[in-house]
Formats: C-alpha cells, sequence, structure tokens
C-alpha cells in the first residue's frame, strides 16, 4: 500500500509561505490509564472504576506491546505522551500497527478510544520544524541515556537479563538510524558522544560476560 | 619559534576542539584567575593552575595531566552545558537564592560533564580525569584530620554543610567527608531530617549524570534547590565555600605532601605501564619479542605528515579507485538554501531588504549544486600490519581504501582496523573521517604475530548494530596466514550467515587465501583479489566489488 498525502500540496507555495514543505508525521492515539497512580494501594484497588479487570489488564499490556513497537519497531521518537514522530518510510508499518491497535481496542469495546488512533501530516513553519527537531534529539538523548544506566548497572552487577540486553542494543541501533536526519542540530554532537559511550559501555558488558563464561568453563 | 608553554597550550586547545567540536572555541591562560572556566558569552575557556592542589608543579606530569584533565572538563561544558546556558541562567534569575541555584547549577553540570569525559574517554583524558579528582579527595580528607579547627561547628552554617556535602560526596566521592560533616550537627530530629535530605539530593544528583532532557533536567534543579533552600534559613547562600576544593570553585587550599605525592608518582607510573602493555612490549627496535595478547590498543596519535606523504604517493590509484566507484551511483541535485551565492530566495527577500538596512545581509541565495548520491552501504576494513606482510604495501593499502571511503561514503559508513599482535581502531562508524584519517600515519600494532580473531570479532559486533536493511561487507586485506585460523574461519562463517558480504584482498605471500575462499563459499556472498603491488587495486577491487555486489 503507497501512503498518500490527502491533498496535494504545492512545494513552492508553501515555502513562499514560509512553510517548511516537508511534512512530519505523527502517530497519535489517546489509550485510557486504567491503573491509577496512588501510591500505597495495591493494584487492584488503584483500577479505575470504569473497567472490569479485563479490560485493565488488556489495556496494560497493549499500552507496553505499544510503546515497544514504537520504540523498536518504527524507530519513533516521542513528541508528546500520547503522540510519536515517524519516518515517512515507515508508514505502511505504522498503519499496521494503527490498524491492529484499533481492533484489539475495539475488541474490549473501547469504540470511542479506537477512534482516537491516527496517522497524521503535520505542515509547519521553519522555527516549528526546528522545535519538533528539539523534541525529537532530547528524547533519542534521553533514551540513551536511560540504556546506558542500565547497562552500567549491568556492569556494576556482573550481570543483565537478555531481553534488557537486547533493549540496549537495539536502542543504539535506533538512535544509529535516526541520527542522520539531526546532523544540523547544534546538539548532534553530543549524540554522536553519547551513541559511542553506549556501545562501549555494551561491549564492555559483553567481554565481561565472556570473561565470566570462559572462568565458568574452566571450573 | 613558539615558546614551550605557546606549544603546550596549543596541545590543550587541540583537546578542547576534539572534545567540543567547536572549531570556534577558544583557550587563554590565565595567571590570577582562581579556577578554570568557560566563558559562553566569548566561547572561551581560560586556564589556570591555581586550583590544582599547591605543589603540583613538582610532579610534571601531574601537572601535565592535570592541565589536560581540567581543559577537557570545560570542553565538556561547552558540549553538554552550552545548549542549556539560556534555560538554565533564566531559571537562576527566577529563584529567590540567586547565588545558592548557580551553585547547585554548578555541581549538577559539573557532574554531568565528569561522567561524560569519564565514560567517553575512558582510556585517556578520563583517566586523567578521576586522577585528578582522586588525589584532591585524598588531600581533602587528609586536610580534615589536621585542620579540625576550621572544621568546626562554630564556624560552619548548616547551607555550607550541605553544599560541601553535595560537592565532596557528589563529584570526588568522598564517604569520610560526609561523615565527618554529618557529625558537625548535633543530634536532634532536626539531623534526621537534614541526612533525609541530603541523601535525596545525592540521589538525584546521581540521576542526573544520565539525564538529557532539559524539562528532567530542570525538575532536578528545582528539586535540589527546594532542599537546599530549607537549609538557608532565609538566608541566600553567600557565606563562602570554606570546605569545598578549589578545583570546584571553592576556597580550601590543598597542599600535596610526600605521602601523596608517592602516590601520584605511583599511580602515574602504574597507568603508563598499562598503556606500554596494552601497546605491547617490543615495539621496532626495542629488543624482545612482545606478548600476542590480541588486544585493543588506544588509537594511534594522528601524525598529518606521514599521512599527507602516504596519500601524495598513492594518488593515482586513489583517483583510478574513486573514478571507478562514482560510475557505479546516481548523480543527484540537491538545493542548498541560505548560501552566499545563487539565486535569491524569493519568501525572505522582504526581510532580508529591511534587514540589508542595517547592515550587510549574506547567505540569502537558494543555490543548486550537482552531486553523486553516496553509496548505502557500510565497510568494515581490516588490515594486516603483521610481520610476515610488506609494510609499505600495507600502508598503502589502508591508504586507498581510507581515501576512497571518506570520499565515496558517508562518515557514519565505514570502520577501519590494523591488526598485528594486537589491534588498534583507525576509525568507528561513529567517527568522522576527517577527525580520524591522520591516525594511519601513526599507526603502532605490534608487528610479532596475526591475531585476527579478536579484532574480528570487535568488527562483527559493531555491525551488529547496524540495521541490517543496509548492505554490510567486510573487506579483509592480509597473506592470510593467521592465528587461531579455525576459529576466525568460524566467525567469519557466523558474518557470512548473517548477510554480511565479504571481499578479502591477498597481499605478500597469498598462498592460503585459496584456502579460506573454499571453505567460506558456502555460507554467503564471498569475493577474492590478490595483488602484487598496490598499483593493481583499484582495478581487481572494482571487478570484485561489482561480483559480490551485483553493482554494474
Amino acid at each position: 500500500m503507497e501512503f498518500k498525502l490527502p491533498i496535494k500540496l504545492d512545494k513552492e507555495a508553501l515555502e513562499a509561505m514560509g512553510l517548511k514543505s516537508e511534512a512530519i508525521w505523527l502517530f497519535e492515539y489517546d489509550i485510557p490509564s486504567a491503573i491509577k497512580n496512588q501510591h500505597g494501594k495495591n493494584v487492584k484497588e488503584r483500577i479505575s472504576q470504569k473497567f472490569s479487570l479485563e479490560q485493565a489488564k488488556k489495556l496494560v499490556k497493549l499500552k507496553n506491546w505499544l510503546s515497544f513497537q514504537l520504540k523498536f519497531k518504527l524507530h519513533a521518537t516521542r513528541n508528546l505522551y500520547s503522540s510519536w514522530f515517524i519516518s515517512q518510510n515507515n508508514l505502511e508499518l505504522a498503519e499496521s500497527v494503527a490498524k491492529k491497535l484499533r481492533s484489539e481496542l475495539e475488541a474490549i469495546g473501547l469504540h470511542e478510544y479506537a477512534n482516537k488512533v491516527r496517522i497524521i501530516p503535520i505542515f509547519t513553519t521553519e522555527e516549528g520544524y526546528e522545535s519538533f527537531m528539539d523534541r525529537k534529539i532530547e528524547f533519542l538523548l534521553e533514551f540513551i541515556g536511560e540504556a546506558t544506566e542500565k547497562v552500567e548497572k549491568g556492569i556494576k552487577d556482573g550481570f543483565m537479563s537478555e531481553s534488557a540486553l537486547w533493549r540496549c542494543k537495539k536502542t543504539l541501533e535506533v538512535a544509529e538510524a535516526i541520527k542522520e536526519e539531526l546532523k544540523d542540530h547544534e546538539r548532534y554532537n553530543e549524540l554522536v558522544d553519547s551513541i559511542a559511550i553506549l556501545d562501549d559501555l555494551i561491549n564492555q558488558y559483553e567481554a565481561l560476560k565472556a570473561e565470566q563464561k570462559e572462568k565458568e568453563a574452566k571450573n | 619559534m613558539k615558546t614551550e608553554i605557546a606549544k603546550k597550550l596549543e596541545k590543550l586547545h587541540k583537546i578542547a576542539l576534539i572534545i567540543a567540536k567547536d572549531k570556534k572555541l577558544g583557550l587563554k591562560w590565565s595567571r590570577s584567575a582562581p579556577t578554570a572556566f568557560i566563558n559562553y558569552l566569548t566561547n572561551t575557556i581560560t586556564l589556570t593552575d591555581n586550583c590544582l592542589p599547591k605543589g603540583s608543579q613538582k610532579y610534571p606530569r601531574f601537572y601535565e595531566w592535570s592541565l589536560e584533565a581540567l581543559v577537557s572538563h570545560e570542553a565538556g561544558h561547552r558540549l553538554l552545558s552550552y545548549p542549556f546556558f539560556k534555560t538554565f541562567s533564566r531559571w537562576i534569575d527566577q529563584k529567590r537564592f540567586k547565588n545558592l541555584a548557580k551553585e547547585i547549577n554548578n555541581i549538577i553540570e559539573d557532574k554531568r560533564v565528569n561522567y561524560f569525559i569519564e565514560k567517553r574517554y575512558r582510556l585517556d583524558l578520563g583517566k586523567k580525569l578521576r586522577l585528578l579528582y582522586e588525589i584532591d579527595r585524598k588531600l581533602l580528607e587528609k586536610k580534615l584530620e589536621k585542620d579540625k579547627e576550621s572544621f568546626n561547628p562554630k564556624k560552619l552554617t548548616t547551607m555550607q554543610i550541605f553544599l560541601a556535602i553535595l560537592t565532596n560526596k557528589g563529584l570526588y566521592n568522598s564517604e569520610k567527608f560526609k561523615e565527618k560533616a554529618l557529625s558537625l550537627i548535633p543530634e536532634s530530629s532536626l539531623k534526621e531530617k537534614f541526612k533525609q535530605d541530603i541523601e535525596k539530593a545525592l540521589s538525584l544528583l546521581e540521576k542526573a549524570k544520565f539525564t538529557r532532557l532539559k524539562s528532567e533536567l530542570l525538575r532536578i534543579h528545582n528539586e535540589i534547590y527546594e532542599i537546599a533552600k530549607k537549609w538557608s534559613w532565609n538566608c541566600d547562600f553567600i557565606e563562602g565555600k570554606a570546605w569545598i576544593p578549589k578545583l570546584s570553585g571553592g576556597e580550601l587550599e590543598i597542599e600535596i605532601d610526600d605521602e601523596v605525592g608517592y602516590e601520584i608518582e605511583s599511580q602515574i607510573e602504574k597507568g603508563d605501564q598499562n598503556q606500554e602493555e596494552t601497546e605491547g612490549k617490543g615495539k621496532s627496535g626495542s629488543g624482545g619479542f612482545g606478548k600476542s595478547t590480541g588486544e585493543e590498543i588506544p588509537a594511534p596519535t594522528p601524525d598529518f605528515e606521514a599521512y599527507s606523504w602516504l596519500v601524495q604517493k598513492n594518488q593515482p590509484e586513489i583517483q583510478k579507485l574513486l573514478r571507478k566507484l562514482k560510475k557505479t551511483l546516481k548523480p543527484i541535485t540537491e538545493k542548498k538554501l541560505f548560501e552566499k551565492q545563487g539565486r535569491l530566495i524569493k519568501p525572505i527577500l522582504a526581510k532580508a531588504y529591511v534587514k540589508s538596512l542595517r547592515r550587510r545581509v549574506k547567505r540569502v541565495y537558494i543555490k543548486t549544486i550537482e552531486k553523486f548520491e553516496k553509496e548505502k552501504a557500510s565497510f568494515g576494513i581490516l588490515v594486516d600490519f603483521s610481520g610476515s606482510v610488506p609494510k609499505n604495501q600495507a600502508f598503502d593499502i589502508i591508504t586507498i581504501l581510507n581515501e576512497v571511503c571518506g570520499n565515496w561514503l558517508e562518515d557514519s559508513s565505514f570502520s577501519l582496523m590494523v591488526f598485528g599482535a594486537n589491534y588498534q581502531k583507525i576509525k568507528t562508524f561513529f567517527e568522522s573521517f576527517h577527525n580520524t584519517k591522520a591516525r594511519i600515519g601513526g599507526i603502532s600494532v605490534s608487528s610479532y604475530a596475526t591475531e585476527l580473531l579478536q579484532p574480528l570479532e570487535a568488527m562483527f559486533r559493531l555491525f551488529n548494530n547496524i540495521t541490517a536493511e543496509r548492505r554490510r561487507i567486510l573487506i579483509i586485506a592480509s597473506d592470510f596466514y593467521v592465528d587461531k585460523q579455525n576459529k576466525c574461519l568460524e566467525v567469519l562463517k557466523s558474518m557470512l550467515k548473517a548477510k554480511i558480504e565479504v571481499i578479502l584482498i591477498g597481499f605478500g605471500a597469498t598462498g592460503n587465501l585459496k584456502y579460506w575462499l573454499e571453505t567460506l563459499k558456502p555460507y554467503g556472498k564471498i569475493g577474492e583479489l590478490r595483488i602484487r603491488s598496490p598499483k593493481e587495486l583499484p582495478e581487481a577491487f572494482v571487478e570484485v566489488y561489482s561480483q559480490v555486489t551485483g553493482a554494474k
């Protein structure tokens, strides 16, 4: 399926109006919080009155699944809490994720929320575009920061789960794939150095694991 | 002729430029400044030795390392703190206790920068920075034992104690200072509260080192400020920083005594020994055979002169290969905005005209440029520098491949390593070609063995981080008489199975190459070429490259 803009826009006319001719694509949704953030109460007590236990469980799973798909499959970067930037090259994949999300929400009877899942193009001014890019690079740096913290802890403890390590490696891959888009940003060099730190830490952790294995084999 | 000091400053300036990646960053020396600092408005680092412990000059290596550590710290601020400079200046202005807010901002930013430098340059500048802080910590703790008179609750306010703990534990990791400082506060319920607050502030500071999000950093700033404010008793922090080392902008004078001096010497000696071990003993002329470790040693020191000579020598081959490879690429046109020449950008004409009444307006043109689309593939290149291959040919081959890749591919599309008894990374996928190319002139791997396994595994790891959508190509230039041959072949099989295409370049005595090719052929796309001289490289390489990748 070829993804097309709903209307054809004149690039030169847009530029004449001071607008950026490239569209920024957003993946937006509104999934309600089934479990409230209340300290001192157990999970069952924190479930919102609006939902049944089944619905709440499904919603939690769905949120985790979506976050995984957005971060690691679509290489999306967060704009707002429920709004993510996606690359134009990944639109087809994004549409399939949106489709699945809609059907899952409908399956548990949340039709109104299913209607709120959408992929939209945004046209903005040069300044607006720059501020979107700021959000993008900040998200990437934070994303790398989280992975760095995890690997650092893994090195300190001498252990981290396979899935956590996989996610950290994948973070590196995502950052590597997106970084070129941000080449003109003032924090680009910081991003490149942060990627190098994460890569180095992952290598250190893997070397540590290999050493541990070697020792175990000797014993 | 340049004086010794000018030469040293030039070296320090280079370090600053490498870290900050800002060509306009300046460096100057000050005899009077109390501590080193960076001025974002003039984009200049001011360096001084006034903040180093007294007596540092008696230990020239330590003194030199410390200056390098200081400059790397300040350049780190240019890279990490500068983007937030306006935000935090505004944040400080909005606060009631501006001095306190400024102190907190300094501590958090120092923590972030130190962590960054220590990790990013962990084998060199990071080590030096750590040593400097470690020595300052030791001297601080010694002073704590001796100078009981000024470390007295009657002379220190709670705010001074709070900030000193935050600095000395948070930046210098001095547990001893924290304990002693807490013991200054009389036992009461307030002391418990103080303890809890300091722990919370320290854990926030610890969290800050991983944080890059402006909003999250502001939250941390605010939380620490609110905690600290409680202990200021409605008075802004103006009492001075009696127990904070000069290195962090404090007033604490510390002096190196013989005991710490001995420690400094042994630490530096240890550092040098580690360096020698990793570089491999017995470089040419030093006598004795080095141990074949296969370990990675630090990247070579760039030698521009030697490299430009190599490029000049191999210029015909480089141009020939580039011409041939560019035929496989599509020419594209690209519009560049805000250029100095070209045709006017119509939408900004009115604005540009108004501005031109006040000053000269440049960069208002749009330019269409034609260029070749860069090849979308990632190359990993391994070149043999062991004793069994002709070294001059190895230098020629690596120069040709480096120059060609640098001009033909994007910066992030190729990585270069050399191997012998140990190995060196000349360029990783993350580094830029222009920053790394001259390292070839300074290659210093030991030539007493041919340990391909470790660099091969390292390259495999680098390839794993590249998305499989990109074509990945491994090039090995060697005589293929290597140690642990079977293990190397196993790794190569795995690489071929992972859809990495392999090109083997044989030079020197290449009798073993046939065996490698036959063993590996069933596992994926592989090609080989043998050259007697680097002059044959362009023709042969293009032919094999087309065969392996299917490019016309």
